[in-house]
């Protein structure tokens, strides 16, 4: 399998890339200063020792949030100019004469950041868990699987910037990913599609806009596993929902992978 | 697997590559037909432009061609078989990451499925060979214009290919480094590689390629061997003194041009070959000490602007 040698090509040197040291470097800082900011937002005395279960596991959650959008920044950066900045630099060209196929490129690469972000993903929750359950004894085992489910909102933005990679220069891509994070994100755009109509279809067709990245529904059912509360105010149907929103994302990384390789197959590399 | 089932390794017919639509139609290379044979080392040469990069990234497999055929070694250029045997160096190669030169003939070499102790052993083999040993372990983005030429030139050659495309292998390379490529091309070509060159530097071509292309307009305008091509050109070197009027009256009228260049030095450009031994015997004849009678062959760099300034008009 030639995609493994280039995704941990890929892996150490998107290690020592700048993108990497200023997420890395953000994200210390925000490990710093995250008890003072999560007392200051939800208004639970969290610094120190947590008394109370419910304060831990709020004080988690906000940690949660703030670790899946830094993680979410450090992933499009990594991978903002992965398949366009190669071409350029001719280095894609020698990677393509080599025996690996087109679709193996696209793989390696997406493998290669996707490790590094599990990576991270895990270290930073490990080192926000750890503390946490040593000073008050609460485990928050639930933070496990919302720890993964910000991990693959990593991964899908990965893929959709790996994915536009192809044929977008750097800062392109990076402008269009952070357009439809933002306008996917948005509860008053989302809220807006549905208001179109009333019900049912209104809903579906707020799910079918968020379907494009589906990283907001996604949060919103990893904070639900901590033991938060769904946003009323948004809409949405049954595919991106609960259990749904998820399985939707391993689709979309899939069929995102599957459409960027399509794409890289006959593409001149000059 | 099987093995080479036509004698040209390389093998082009009416390849071409077409850019843009409509009225901003482009061809980058048109109709580009060629054979090279196993150890051939064939050079292409062309004004900027010309069509030589795009014709040997098509040959590389890393363009798609508009329309033509094209076979290495028998088959399609992203047969995976093929690739296990071909090299290629394209004409710049940036490292903008922070890598060591050994980890990233590593990945090169996994690439290739070379095991573990063969890989390291023939990374220290090959960096050696392209002058780099002593700088194994340095970053690859501290490196100078020609050291990141070799190290692209050790990727392409890390695998012992039997077919090597090199895309302006000597441009950042200094006189000693153009010394140590040409000495290395040649031993692999006696191992039996066949090379494939594009190329400015006329005179690097001259010296190490069998045949030579010269492209044109995305048109490939001759393809000869170096000796056709460099053919003798009528024109002689004479270093004489005490040459009568009369004499020099008797070569102006033979020769097309006569350039006095001071100190007894002429060089005297014929019409024909034989108009050379007319101009020994009407020097010798004359009297006058002859010192010097050299006859010039003409250069690759003559031939080539003979031919491009032949398709200007």
């Amino acid at each position: 399998m030639k995609a493994w040698p280039l995704a941990l090509y890929t892996l150490k040197v998107t290690l020592k890339s700048k993108a990497t040291i200023a997420g890395l470097f953000v994200s210390l800082i925000y490990l710093t200063i995250i008890p003072a900011i999560s007392s200051a937002g939800e208004g639970t005395a969290v610094s120190g020792n947590v008394g109370a279960g419910a304060a831990g596991l709020d004080f988690l959650r906000f940690a949660l949030g703030g670790l899946d959008f830094i993680g979410m920044i450090m992933a499009v950066f990594i991978s903002l100019g992965s398949i366009h900045n190669e071409i350029e630099s001719g280095m894609m060209g020698v990677i393509a004469t080599k025996p690996i196929r087109r679709w193996q490129i696209i793989a390696g690469k997406w493998t290669g950041h996707a490790l590094l972000m599990t990576i991270y993903v895990f270290a930073i929750g490990f080192i926000l868990w750890l503390p946490l359950t040593l000073s008050t004894g609460i485990h928050a085992w639930s933070f496990a699987p919302a720890t993964a489910l910000v991990g693959l909102n990593l991964m899908a933005m990965i893929a959709l910037t790996l994915a536009l990679s192809i044929y977008m220069p750097a800062v392109s891509n990076g402008l269009v990913v952070f357009i439809i994070f933002a306008l996917t994100s948005s509860l008053r755009v989302v809220n807006a599609i549905s208001g179109f109509s009333s019900g049912i279809p209104g809903a579906v067709s707020a799910d079918l806009f968020r379907m494009l990245l589906p990283v907001g529904p996604v949060a919103a059912e990893a904070a639900n596993l901590m033991g938060g509360k769904v946003d009323p105010d948004a809409q949405t149907a049954f595919f991106l929902t609960g259990t749904w929103s998820f399985v939707y994302e391993i689709i979309y990384i899939g069929a995102l992978i599957l459409i960027a390789s399509l794409a890289f197959q006959k593409l001149d590399l000059d | 697997m099987g093995g080479i089932i036509n004698a040209a390794v390389i093998e082009t017919k009416d390849l071409s590559k077409i850019y843009g639509y409509g009225d901003s139609e482009i061809a980058a290379v048109d109709k580009l037909s060629l054979s090279v044979g196993k150890g051939e080392i064939v050079g292409i040469l062309g004004p900027n432009g010309s069509g030589k990069t795009t014709a040997m990234r098509m040959l590389a497999g890393i363009v798609f061609p508009t329309s033509g055929t094209v076979s290495l070694l028998g088959r399609q250029p992203n047969d995976l078989w093929v690739k296990h045997r071909i090299g290629y160096l394209p004409e710049t190669l940036q490292f903008r990451s922070s890598i060591r030169a050994d980890e990233f003939l590593d990945f090169h070499a996994q690439l290739y499925g070379i095991g573990k102790d063969a890989r390291s052993r023939r990374i220290d083999e090959v960096l050696q060979a392209v002058g780099l040993i002593e700088n194994a372990q340095s970053r690859v983005r501290t490196f100078s214009k020609g050291m990141l030429q070799r190290i692209a030139l050790a990727q392409a050659i890390l695998h012992e290919p039997q077919l090597l495309f090199l895309d302006e292998p000597a441009s950042a390379l200094d006189p000693a480094g153009r010394r140590h490529l040409r000495e290395l091309l040649l031993s692999m070509q006696e191992r039996g590689a066949t090379i494939f060159i594009n190329s400015h530097q006329l005179s690097e071509v001259e010296l190490i390629c069998s045949r030579v292309g010269i492209m044109r307009r995305g048109r490939l305008i001759k393809i000869d061997d170096l000796e056709s091509m460099l053919k003798p050109v009528h024109q002689v070197d004479v270093k004489v003194t005490g040459l009568p009027e009369s004499s020099l009256a008797l070569i102006k009228k033979l020769a097309v041009k006569v350039v006095d260049k001071g100190g007894g030095v002429l060089t005297v450009s014929l019409r024909r070959e034989e108009n050379v031994s007319e101009l020994a015997e009407i020097i010798v004849h004359s009297g006058a000490d002859l010192q010097e009678f050299t006859p010039r062959r003409q250069d690759l760099e003559s031939a080539f602007l003979e031919e491009i300034e032949g398709v200007e008009r």
